[in-house]
Formats: C-alpha cells, structure tokens, sequence
C-alpha cells in the first residue's frame, strides 16, 4: 500500500515538467506587463481624485463627465472622428480598386506589393515632415487634407491585403459560371464577386478606420490648433499634467480596440488579423 | 434590342479595356504613393540642400552647409549614437522577452491560443498614447510601482522611475511586443516537429535541442520581429519625449524641434534623411535572414 503510494507521487513528479512550468510563468509575466498599462487606465479612469493614487480612492464618472463637457475634448474628437472618415472613404475605395486589378491573375507581383505596402515601412516622424513641407507648397496646409492624406497612405495598405486575401480564397468557378449564364461582366461582378469580398471590404475599412483615429505621429506635424486629434491631445496633456481626464479619454479608445479586435476576429478569424 | 445593343457595346469595351485593367484599377494606389509620398519626400530632399532662410524657412539656392554642419557637430551626431544604442538595447529586450511568450503560444491547445492571440491583438491595436498614461500612472511618484514598493517596505520613500533610459526601454518594449511574438510565431509554428523528436531521439537533450534545432530554425522570424522593433525605435518620438529626460532624446525629438520650434527646416529635412538612411541601411541588414537558408 505504502509502495504504490510512492509510485503515485513519484509518477506524478515526472509528470511536471518545470520547463514547461517555468515557460508558462515567464509568459504569462510578460502578458502581465503589457497588459499592466491597459488596465491601470481603465482603473486610474474611475477615480473621484484630482490625483492618481493606489489603491484608488472612491468611484466616479466625473472623468468621463469631464471628457464629454470639458474643451477641447468633444472638439478634437469630432476632428479625429472627420479625419478618420474621410481617410477610410479614400484607402477604402484606392485599397479595393487595387486588390481587385490583381483578381484572376496567376503569377504574382511582388513589385506592386513593395510600391504599396511602402508608406508602412517608413516612420510616421518622416512622412509627417515631408507632407508638412509639401502641404504649405501646395497650399493645403491649416485644411484638414494633409493628416487625412498622410493617413490613407497606412490605410490602404489594410484594405489592399485584406482585400486581396478575400479574393484568393473566391473560387473562379462561381464567376465563370454567371459569366457562362449570360451576366456580363459588370452584372457578375455586383451579384457574385461583390457579395463575396464585402465582409473583407469592411474589415479593411474598420482597421484603416481604427488606424487612422488612434494615429499620433504624423497628426501631431499635420494638424493645426483647429484640426488637432485626440491623440495629439492626449499626447499635450501628458506633457504637462497627468489629469484623470485623459484616463477617460484613454480608456474610449481601449474600448474601441477591444470592439475592434473583436468585430473583425468575429468575421474574418484571427488567420487574417495576425499576418499584419 | 436598345438594351441588347447597351450590353454588346458595354461587353465589347470591357474586353478592350481589360487588356488594360489591372493598370486602371491599380493606377490610384500608385497615384497616392507617388503624389502624397515619393513627391513630398523628393521635396524634403530638395529642401535639405537649400539654405536657411528666415521667413519663407529655406530660399531656392544649393548649399551642402546643412549637410557639412550635421556630420561636423558632434551634437547632432551622439544624438544618432544614443538612438542607435536604445535601438539595440530594445531590439534584444524585445526578443527575450518575446521569444518565450511565442514558444508557449506555438505548442499551446487551439482554445489557450485564440485566447492568447485575442490578447496580443488587443495589446497590438492599443493606441501606444494610451500605454504611455498607462505608464506614467503605473511609475509616478504616487503610481502602482511606488505603492506596492512602499507597503512591502522595500523602500521608505518613493523612488523615480519615471523620465530616464529604464521608462523609455520599457515604454518602446511594450509597443514592440506583439509584433515581435507575431513574427517569431509564424515560424515556430511551421517548423516540424520531427526535427525535434529525431534530435530528441538522438541522444540531445531539451537545451541542445532548442540551440540546435528550434533556434537556428527560427531565425527568420526572429529577423522580422527585430525589423519591427529596430524601425519603431528608429524613428520613435512620443515614447522618448514623454518617457524620458533630455538625456533620451532621440533623432526624431531633434527632427521635430529643428522643424517646429527653430523652424530650421534645411537642417531638420538633413537629419530626416540621414534617419532615413540608417533605417534602410538597417532594414536591408537584418532583411537578409528573414529569408532563411537554402536547403
């Protein structure tokens, strides 16, 4: 009796594997430390203090309050809300037309994917320059047009790749055969091709919606006192003070993101989302 | 017949036109890179050879004296040295913390892992504006850190962590962490799982196995993830600037004083372009291994 039971525990000591436990304290460590900040946000945000404080002290919704009533919050949000509506319109509509100039085609083309995934590879502080340069020279300068250029350029990269992506998996076969049954071509493309790639269509609207809203670099270089975002904002508050405010302010966006994460992994799984 | 005629008419310029097609439909894409990028990046060139003027920020002439004062004053140039140095320390950090968390995910059940990938998108997406309040919340004088600190008794009064090289790492760390794990992923999870097992079963042990089978395996990915990261930091600007002191000013906090603060706009398009360069040189580096070797 007493023999087995030492089996049994011996048995059962071979069994854990410190590796494996060892690897999964460290990561969920790590999964800890950069999550730490998104929650502290959300925590700080319903503080009733002027002041941050652990634990925190008492339960409002003054901060929010203060985000809805207080300027420039409502002001800069409507300009991120504006801005971000016309860059996804624009990478939406040039991201697509581009995906679908490669349907059906067999070889691939590596060198229109270098041309359009470019702008991605270059940090906003660059791209944000030039266009503040070019914009004064061509006089669009104080408009809202540069920022909502300057983030279309990471827009439609979005749309492009999740579009194309859509495409690859459509079976040519469908087409073919509305083709074959008399469509025309303008007809199979709105009654079959459409209906197929427009779940991809509006996922790459959401992440060229997303990126564009919660874009700080090249807003910062391309917005005016009267265009400034709410990035930007957050970023100057931050320089000066640490106010709750911008927990509220912050934890919007944290929200928008889990809405986000969740909306596009709900249609398109997760295999998309992680390839970006 | 009208409607017949309409359609015949229509199917006939289609095909006409779809010799052509790919070209028309992608010509937009291309419009904007070449108008709102290659143009206005063509014109910072131009500009970082002219000379400072005061009102209009730069006169037409041609003078390399932008360029002369840049690479002459070691000002400028230890400003390139620091970033470079926090590029690495970065970079490495990233990985090591990275490279675990991925090795978990990879051999983790299909539930464990969309739940652990839903976290990595959510922590990806987050605006790093937001993580930097976070930040600054979790290392003031009255944040977490300092708390926790204080009731364990570790320390009898707060402690400043924050604006230095330690808040800066940790703040470009914390951006570069999924992108890293996303990379080093997508190869760990290709490589076959045979190769260990005929190592295993030759004799190497569980180390000797990962150094000489999973790593060197993995190495493309660990070149992608170190890409992301390197540029990030390359180019970083808000992290620095709201985590850091003077001591943590990177290229791109000088970029954007010599812009909108000096408005000496040849000078600040000369350091932009000289970022530009070690950004490529850097990709171009660390491209190489993302392709893997050749069997």
């Amino acid at each position: 009796m007493r023999n087995t039971s030492a089996r049994g525990k011996a048995e059962w000591l071979q069994k854990l594997d410190f590796y494996d436990i060892a690897l999964k304290l460290f990561s969920w460590a790590a999964f800890l430390f950069v999550l730490a900040p998104i929650i502290i946000v959300v925590v700080v945000s319903f503080t009733s203090k002027e002041m941050i404080s652990f634990p925190p002290k008492g339960f409002s919704l003054r901060w929010y309050y203060a985000f809805f009533t207080e300027p420039p919050w409502m002001e800069n949000f409507k300009n991120s809300i504006l801005i971000a509506t016309y860059s996804t319109l624009l990478s939406t509509s040039i991201g697509t037309l581009a995906a679908l100039s490669l349907k059906g085609k067999t070889r691939d083309y590596p060198k229109i994917n270098t041309v359009i995934l470019l702008p991605m590879m270059i940090p906003g502080v660059i791209l944000g320059i030039s266009l503040l340069m070019f914009s004064g020279k061509i006089g669009l300068y104080g408009t809202v047009w540069p920022v909502v250029l300057a983030h279309s350029l990471w827009g439609t990269p979005y749309v492009y790749m999740i579009v194309s992506s859509v495409l690859q998996g459509i079976d040519p076969a469908l087409e073919d055969a509305a083709r074959n049954l008399g469509a025309g071509p303008a007809k199979t493309f709105l009654l079959v091709t459409a209906p197929l790639i427009k779940t991809g269509i509006f996922v790459g609207a959401l992440f060229a919606f997303i990126s564009s809203f919660g874009e700080f670099i090249m807003a910062l270089f391309l917005t005016t006192g009267k265009t400034t975002t709410l990035p930007v904002q957050i970023f100057t508050s931050l320089k000066y003070d640490i106010s709750p405010v911008v927990a509220a302010v912050s934890t919007f966006f944290i929200v928008l993101t889990v809405l986000f994460v969740g909306t596009s992994v709900a249609l398109t799984g997760i295999k998309t989302l992680r390839s970006h | 017949m009208g409607e017949e005629f309409k359609t015949g008419c229509l199917t006939v310029l289609w095909t006409k036109l779809a010799r052509y097609r790919m070209w028309i439909l992608i010509s937009p894409a291309f419009l904007q890179v070449l108008l709102f990028f290659v143009l206005p990046i063509l014109f910072l060139l131009r500009i970082s050879f002219s000379p400072v003027a005061p009102v209009t920020r730069y006169s037409p002439g041609f003078t390399l004296a932008n360029y002369f004062r840049f690479y002459t004053d070691l000002f400028y140039l230890n400003t390139f040295f620091f970033t470079f140095k926090l590029t690495a320390v970065v970079t490495i950090v990233t990985l090591l913390i990275a490279y675990p968390v991925a090795y978990l995910i990879a051999k983790s059940r299909p539930t464990a892992k969309a739940t652990y990938l839903t976290l990595l998108l959510i922590c990806m997406w987050t605006q790093y504006i937001v993580k930097i309040y976070g930040l600054v919340a979790l290392f003031s004088r009255d944040g977490l850190a300092n708390a926790l600190l204080l009731k364990m008794g570790i320390v009898q009064e707060p402690i400043q962590m924050l604006y230095n090289f330690f808040a800066v790492t940790v703040g470009l760390v914390q951006v570069s962490f999924p992108y890293m794990v996303l990379s080093l992923l997508g190869v760990l999870e290709k490589i076959d799982k045979s190769l260990k097992e005929a190592a295993r079963n030759l004799g190497a042990g569980r180390i000797r196995t990962f150094l000489q089978v999973t790593l060197p395996l993995s190495v493309p990915g660990i070149a992608a993830g170190c890409i992301f990261a390197a540029l990030w930091t390359l180019g970083s600007y808000a992290t620095p600037s709201l985590l850091g002191s003077e001591a943590q000013t990177t290229i791109a906090m000088r970029v954007e004083h010599e812009l909108l603060t000096t408005f000496n706009w040849p000078f600040g398009a000369v350091m932009a372009f000289n970022m530009l360069f070690s950004i490529v040189a850097v990709y171009l580096f660390l491209n190489q291994f993302t392709k893997g070797r050749k069997r």
